[in-house]
């Protein structure tokens, strides 16, 4: 019987610092660790902060063994994400890059991760042909559903990088929901709008994913939003509401929200997500879903 | 056994203790790491609930440090910051600054809170009206932005076939 294929969703916003290696991170952890599902994350960032947050050890400050060890292989190998990319934009060549546990890194039996390589900072020189590209993410996904040996993942997530890349294009033009993490401050809010009124003329003429907008890091105070967190979840909702209708796409401001929490990184490299931020992802990821399927 | 003994010498005997020691101590370390993931599983799992996001909670006052009793309730300071941002957008930024400078010292006050702005009772009308005008600005700066470029797909389709022979 053939594996259903899983739901896509990819963290992505123009800015940088906004948490989307974070939210990412926490989702995955959240939903695998609390949930039946299986997961499956990206690291499609050159930049490798969400490898470096699964894989640190925040004792030593190196990478875990265990992890180490299988990536020298991965890499020995040419099984890395920039080497199924190298393979499937050469051309003339049929796409037959094996994909199984020397490509994905088993962090539990719930959370699985393909992580980054640097080499993706040079990918954008190498290739530079955008439609080349745009089918590698949706191929790569059919072989991991075709691939006996791995199991049937619910949930696939994206951490992408804070531009606009080839590998981006390539998640956006297949993915089914893109989350946009934003926070209570203007230059973080100002990104929505030029994301949600951009992004269909520049992946058109693919289908648009549903996108979903919410406020993370948001200060609290007695346990709820500051004034000024409130403010700005107010200004991003708007803008939403203004994109979807002018734009015709379907955007939406979450009502859930993640309080800010100093210091998440290295609670996340000490043992995963903090129990007092297990409820808020939950609550997102929630929303999330039921917006999916909605 | 390098003295041709049957037995193993006593350093021999030390060594073999040491490397069994080690072994127990990475089985104790892998033993440690589970207790920890099961205990920090445990304490996520059965943690004390997010407090009750629909509950009332106390608000920052505009009358905290307050003088005089606002005559408007947070609602209408928010319609009226929609307002203002409206005004703004149609004639301009004097408009605002003339409508904010007939407003009351605590309705402005009121106001500002509601956006998140400081509102203690030393900020000053100057401060406020100036604080509400940043904001309103901010509103719209939110919901602008210009593509200087159009994607290729999009400038190759909006092209009318006269149009691209004409450009031929």
């Amino acid at each position: 019987m053939p594996k259903r294929n899983p739901k896509t969703i990819a963290t992505i916003n123009f800015k940088g610092g906004v948490g989307k290696t974070t939210v990412t991170w926490c989702l995955g952890d959240v939903v695998s660790s609390f949930s039946r599902g299986k997961v499956l994350i990206f690291d499609l960032d050159a930049q490798m902060s969400l490898t470096q947050v699964i894989t640190l050890n925040e004792a030593t400050g190196a990478l875990e063994e265990r992890f180490r060890n299988w990536y020298d292989t991965a890499t020995q190998r040419r099984k890395t994400i920039f080497d199924a990319l190298d393979q499937f934009t050469k051309p003339a060549q049929h796409f037959d890059f094996g994909v199984g546990f020397d490509f994905i890194y088993q962090i539990t039996d719930n959370l699985h991760f393909i992580p980054s390589v640097e080499d993706l900072y040079w990918m954008e020189l190498e290739v530079f042909d955008r439609e080349g590209v745009k089918d590698f993410i949706r191929r790569l996904l059919g072989k991991i559903a075709n691939t006996p040996k791995l199991p049937e993942y619910d949930y696939v997530i994206f951490d992408c990088p804070p531009s606009f890349t080839l590998l981006s294009y390539s998640v956006l033009s297949c993915c089914d929901l893109v989350l946009i993490p934003v926070n209570p401050d203007f230059f973080a809010s100002k990104g929505t709008n030029l994301i949600l009124n951009s992004l269909k003329m520049r992946i058109e003429p693919f289908p648009l994913p549903r996108i979903g907008v919410f406020m993370n890091k948001t200060r609290t105070w007695g346990g709820a939003p500051t004034n000024e967190a409130r403010f700005y979840m107010r200004e991003v909702a708007r803008v939403c509401g203004e994109a979807a209708e002018r734009q015709n796409i379907r955007a939406k401001f979450f009502d859930s929200w993640i309080p800010e929490r100093v210091g998440i990184k290295r609670a996340l490299t000490a043992g995963g997500v903090p129990p007092e931020l297990v409820q808020p992802f939950k609550d997102l990821w929630q929303e999330a879903v039921d917006y999916l399927h909605e | 056994m390098s003295d041709g003994s049957a037995f193993k010498s006593a350093s021999e005997e030390v060594a073999a203790l040491m490397r069994e020691l080690t072994q127990i101590r990475e089985v104790l370390r892998d033993i440690s790491n589970r207790v920890g993931q099961i205990e920090r599983h445990v304490k996520r799992a059965f943690t004390i609930p997010a407090k009750d996001k629909s509950k009332p909670i106390r608000q920052q006052s505009a009358n905290a440090g307050g003088v005089m009793k606002p005559q408007i309730t947070s609602a209408d300071a928010l319609r009226e910051f929609d307002e203002l941002v409206s005004v703004c957008r149609d004639h301009g930024p004097e408009t605002i600054i003339n409508r904010l400078n007939a407003k009351d010292h605590s309705e402005l006050r009121v106001i500002a809170v509601e956006l998140g702005l400081p509102a203690g009772s030393k900020v000053s009308r100057k401060q406020l009206t100036s604080s509400i005008a940043g904001r309103v600005r901010e509103s719209l700066l939110l919901s602008t932005n210009r593509n200087v470029t159009e994607p290729r797909s999009a400038s190759a389709t909006s092209r009318t076939p006269e149009e691209a022979k004409k450009e031929e």
